[in-house]
C-alpha cells in the first residue's frame, strides 16, 4: 500500500519510460506561495520523496504557514523480479513517479517569514535526487535575476 | 506624452531573426522586443537589457514607460516578460502601445500592509489569495501597486476587492466577489501523515462496453 499519494484511477497500469529533454515550459512559475523550491535538474521524483519533503517542510514550520506541492506522482514505474530472465513482458508496477524537467517549481510557501521558509526548503530539498534552487515572488518582478 | 518623471527606453530596430541570431544579441547585452498594439504594425526591435532591468527593478513592471523607437517617442507598458525557467534571465519583452487618453486595462499587483490581529494574537495563518487585479484607467492615473492594509483581519475573515477604494479615476474589473486574502485558523502542529489517504492500487479505465450494456 502507498503511503503517499497516487492516482485514483488510470487507463493503463504500464506506461513507456520516455525522455526527460529541455526545460519546463508549464509549472515554471510561482503561482500560489510567496516562496519556492525550484528544480534545476531533472529527474523522476518518486511519490515517497515527495512525501519526505513534505513531512521535513511540516515539521520544521511547526505551526502556520502554507503548503502547496505542485508536482505529483502520475507515471507508474515497473520492476521485473530479482533472478528473472529477459523478456515474458514488462514486469510489475512498483511504484509512481513525477516527471520533472529542470526549471519546474516543486513546492510553493507562504505565511512564513524568509528565514523559516529557506531552511524549510533546504531541509525538503535534502529528500530530492536532484539540485534544486530557492526562489521567491520578487525574483518574478526582476528582483536581483535578470 | 507629458508625463512628469517621464522614463525613457531607447531600443534599436532590427532586422535579425531566428534563435541564433537572437543568441548572439543577448549576449551583446541586449534584448529583443516586440511592440504592438495601436494602429501601427508590430515592430521588432532591441532594448540594453541593464537599462530596462533597472526600469523593472525601480518602478516594477506596471510603469508606462516612453519608447525611443528611431527618433520617435511613443507610451509604451510592459505586456509579457519571457524568463529563462531555470536561471530566471530575461529572453524577451513584448511592450504594448497604449493611448495616454484613452482608458485602458491592466494587470496591478496587490501588497498586503501591516500584521494581521488574528496573525499577532492567535497565530493564524494569512493566505494571500489573489495577487493582482485587473483594472481600469487612463494610463495617467495608473497604480504602481495597490496596497491593502490587513492589519484589523481577525481569525475567519478576510478582505474581498468589494473592501478596496481605489478612487473615482480607477475602476476595478476583478470580480467584487474575489477574495484579496483571509486568515485561517492555525493547523495543529504536527500533521505529519494527516493528508495522506492511501490508495492500494488504482481502478483502470476499463475501454468498450460494460457488461450492464
Amino acid at each position: 500500500m502507498a503511503e503517499y499519494k497516487i492516482p485514483k484511477k488510470v487507463k493503463y497500469r504500464r506506461q513507456q519510460r520516455g525522455r526527460r529533454t529541455g526545460a519546463a515550459n508549464r509549472g515554471a512559475t510561482i503561482s500560489f506561495g510567496q516562496y519556492a523550491l525550484k528544480a534545476v535538474e531533472a529527474a523522476w521524483i518518486t511519490g515517497k520523496q515527495i512525501e519526505a519533503g513534505r513531512v521535513a517542510i511540516t515539521r520544521h514550520v511547526k505551526r502556520g504557514g502554507k503548503l502547496w506541492i505542485r508536482i505529483f506522482p502520475d507515471k507508474p514505474i515497473t520492476k521485473k523480479p530479482a533472478e528473472t530472465r529477459m523478456g515474458k513482458g514488462k514486469g510489475a508496477p512498483e511504484g509512481w513517479v513525477a516527471v520533472v524537467k529542470p526549471g519546474r517549481i516543486i513546492f510553493e510557501m507562504e505565511g512564513v517569514d524568509l528565514e523559516t521558509a529557506q531552511r524549510a526548503m533546504e531541509l525538503a530539498a535534502a529528500k530530492l535526487p536532484i539540485k534544486t534552487k530557492f526562489v521567491s515572488r520578487e525574483d518574478l518582478d526582476g528582483g536581483g535575476l535578470f | 506624452m507629458s508625463v512628469e518623471n517621464e522614463i525613457i527606453l531607447t531600443a534599436t530596430n532590427r532586422d535579425d531573426r531566428g534563435k541564433n541570431a537572437m543568441k548572439r544579441m543577448r549576449a551583446a547585452g541586449l534584448v529583443p522586443i516586440t511592440v504592438y498594439g495601436g494602429e501601427t504594425a508590430a515592430a521588432s526591435s532591441s532594448i540594453v537589457k541593464r537599462e530596462f532591468a533597472a526600469i523593472v527593478r525601480k518602478h516594477g513592471r506596471n510603469k508606462i514607460i516612453s519608447l525611443n523607437l528611431d527618433g520617435a517617442l511613443m507610451p509604451v507598458k510592459v505586456a509579457e516578460l519571457q524568463l529563462d525557467p531555470i536561471k530566471g534571465s530575461l529572453l524577451h519583452v513584448d511592450l504594448i502601445r497604449i493611448s495616454m487618453t484613452e482608458k485602458t486595462t491592466f494587470e496591478v499587483s496587490v501588497r498586503l500592509t501591516g500584521e494581521a490581529e488574528g496573525v499577532k494574537s492567535s497565530e493564524g495563518v494569512l493566505d494571500f489569495v489573489t495577487h493582482t487585479l485587473t483594472v481600469r484607467c487612463l494610463p495617467g492615473d495608473l497604480p504602481e501597486e495597490i496596497t491593502v492594509d490587513v492589519s484589523a483581519l481577525g481569525i475567519g475573515t478576510h478582505l474581498s476587492v468589494k473592501d478596496l477604494d481605489l478612487g473615482e479615476k480607477v475602476e476595478i474589473v476583478t470580480d467584487p466577489e474575489t477574495v484579496i486574502c483571509n486568515v485561517a485558523a492555525p493547523r495543529a502542529a504536527e500533521e505529519t501523515t494527516a493528508e495522506v489517504e492511501p490508495v492500494a492500487e488504482p481502478e483502470v479505465i476499463k475501454k468498450g462496453k460494460t457488461e450492464e450494456e
